[in-house]
């Protein structure tokens, strides 16, 4: 990932060396009447641009796809567009996410393989969150498993007009781990007490640690880094540890509403910082 | 604090999962689902604790999920009906829609091998004949390989006849088809092929609709569309007869295989070989589109061209096997 600049998690296309010689199939957040019609993007506010030329279109459902093989020359970020490059492609490039759409109708079909190609995609980040969260590798695992058999199982549950299918995997795991933390707590609890005084270290030590490997993970640690200490405390007891606002507040050792109130503040400032960093990406 | 305040709190603490559980469903009810973006911060939040899995949590969590919902078929599949049913019913459909045109209708062009409306029923009047005479097992029928050729003498015998009297006369013939299947399994000759008595039936389901997309067109109406099980009955019957139709186009790949994975509730996933007589082996292609799309081009009404599908793997292979697909078609 040398010499990409960072960029905000959505805007990522991680793509495995063995699909750079097949063609790519890239979710735009478009609509358009027909196949022949110019694509209307419009997946950013104050964001539209117009497709003027593309090799296939596919439509599912309302979604189209548009087939750019010049998009695997490059595929995480194109800091050098291809041949044809065009203003316009580096918008449209800033606005696609990889095919989950594509993969979640394959899901829909039946297609394991789709589950195994999402699994590979996601199993780390599904993986990691659930034992960050419940710090038990065997629940974490019952955790990564629950949650890609459940995409298995109620593909049609997920939303993509929300978020990323990155996103929601993401969501679902640390539903499901803080869900197995609260159910036994007092093992997890006990278990934590005698284990590394990880609280002392702070998971923001962790975050940085991690950052060494993408730059996902560096960008995380430089948005903490943003955030006024008190409230990084506080997101990170709340999403890293688990806890509930009240617990927050009672090992921060402040009233319940100033817990709630740092934890909305400090998510209010991440997402004020994505969308400054969105903006910048496409100016 | 306000009220909005007071739900921008209550979105954030639930986009961290930070609310305790007797608050949760009650203020999921108040504030229906947090905002995408504040999923996007979370999911943010989680990329910082991205760790590799242990090697055999693959497994172990791809055989669960298999366990829970067998791969191959989709989430909200129906079952295909038996190819007599989807024969009868869409006979019925068929009939139901001639009933319905004026004169002027049956006299549009519909054809462009058999010519107008009335004509096209009549050449239908000529299969049901041959497909009864072959139910018959009547080693008296003669090889008729050209679907089109076959029936011209009874488009012409029919020529002057009343176009109701056409539609009734071919109604009754589909109804004796039905009445004549007997023993499914067993082998009929369809022309130059040889096929089971559901693949013939399968066929002339495809055949039957195909020709009441041509109606429909010709005289400006809504294509008919087949019911998710009789579709499933097609897009069933259309993947296990990939082989034989790349033989039968020419174009057998031995030794190689596609997938396929129709998506919509007559879809599944397939893998098959591309040659007659052969095991499908690991797939060299995947071709991902919608079922009835697909069922379309096997009765000649799409073009492979014009199908919205995504082709992984050997495109030209992929290009190949949706030449082939319709190449069982009898129109």
């Amino acid at each position: 990932m040398d010499g990409v600049p960072p960029r905000p998690k959505q805007l990522s296309c991680p793509i495995r060396p063995s699909w750079r010689r097949r063609p790519l199939l890239f979710r735009l957040f478009a609509h358009t009447t027909s196949s022949t019609d110019p694509l209307i993007i419009t997946a950013l506010p104050d964001f539209i641009d117009t497709v003027q030329q593309r090799t296939r279109a596919v439509k599912f459902g309302s979604l189209w796809f548009v087939d750019m093989g010049w998009v695997a020359r490059c595929p995480c970020w194109p800091t050098r567009l291809a041949d044809d490059g065009e203003t316009s492609y580096r918008r449209i490039v800033a606005v696609f996410s990889d095919g989950d759409a594509l993969l979640l109708e394959r899901i829909r079909a039946g297609d394991d393989r789709a589950l195994a190609a999402i699994y590979d995609q996601h199993a780390g980040l599904v993986y990691g969150l659930a034992r960050r969260v419940t710090r038990d590798e065997q629940v974490a695992r019952d955790v990564t498993q629950e949650v890609f058999t459940y995409l298995w199982e109620m593909p049609h549950r997920i939303d993509l007009s929300r978020g990323s299918l990155r996103t929601y995997l993401a969501m679902l795991a640390h539903r499901r781990a803080v869900d197995e933390v609260r159910r036994h707590e007092a093992r997890f609890r006990a278990e934590t007490a005698s284990a590394a005084p990880e609280l002392e270290d702070g998971p923001e030590t962790r975050v940085v640690d991690a950052a060494t490997r993408t730059w996902r993970t560096k960008h995380l640690a430089a948005l903490l880094g943003l955030l006024p200490a008190e409230q990084r405390t506080a997101v990170q007891l709340a999403y890293y540890d688990g806890l509930t606002y009240v617990q927050v507040a009672k090992a921060l050792g402040i009233p319940e509403g100033t817990a709630k109130t740092r934890l909305r503040a400090a998510l209010a400032r991440l997402r004020t910082l994505l969308t400054d960093e969105a903006r910048e990406a496409i100016s | 604090m306000n009220a909005t305040s007071s739900d921008d709190e209550t979105a954030a603490l639930l986009a961290l999962d930070a609310l305790l559980p007797s608050e949760q469903a009650d203020a999921e009810l108040r504030i229906g689902m947090f905002p995408a973006d504040l999923a996007d911060v979370a999911a943010l939040l989680a990329e910082g604790t991205v760790t590799d899995p242990p090697p055999e949590l693959r497994s172990a969590t791809l055989s669960c999920a298999a366990s829970r919902r067998p791969p191959g078929r989709p989430v909200d599949a129906v079952q295909p009906c038996e190819p007599a049913l989807a024969f009868d019913r869409t006979v019925e459909d068929l009939n139901h829609l001639l009933g319905t045109l004026n004169d002027a209708e049956w006299n549009a062009s519909a054809h462009a091998e058999h010519g107008r409306v009335r004509d096209l029923i009549a050449h239908l009047v000529g299969v049901e004949r041959l497909v009864l005479r072959w139910l018959d097992s009547d080693d008296s029928v003669p090889d008729l390989p050209d679907h089109v050729a076959a029936t011209r003498p009874v488009i012409a015998e029919l020529a002057d006849t009343n176009p109701r009297e056409i539609a009734r006369q071919w109604y009754d013939e589909a109804r004796r088809v039905a009445a004549a299947v007997g023993t499914r399994s067993r082998a009929v000759v369809f022309h130059d092929i040889t096929v089971s008595v559901d693949q013939l039936l399968a066929m002339r389901t495809g055949e039957l609709w195909a020709h009441a997309i041509d109606i429909c067109q010709a005289v400006g109406r809504t294509p008919p569309q087949l019911d998710p099980e009789r579709m499933a009955t097609l897009s069933t019957e259309l993947m296990a007869d990939v082989p034989l139709a790349m033989a039968y186009r020419g174009t057998p790949v031995p030794g190689r295989a596609a997938r396929f994975v129709l998506t919509g509730p007559a879809g599944g996933t397939y893998t098959v070989p591309l040659s007659p007589q052969t095991q499908a082996a690991d797939p060299d292609v995947t071709i991902i589109t919608d079922a009835a799309s697909l069922c379309r081009v096997a009765v000649g009404r799409l073009r492979p061209d014009q199908l919205e599908a995504a082709i992984d793997g050997d495109r030209e292979l992929g290009d190949l096997v949706l030449a082939g697909i319709g190449a069982l078609a009898r129109d």
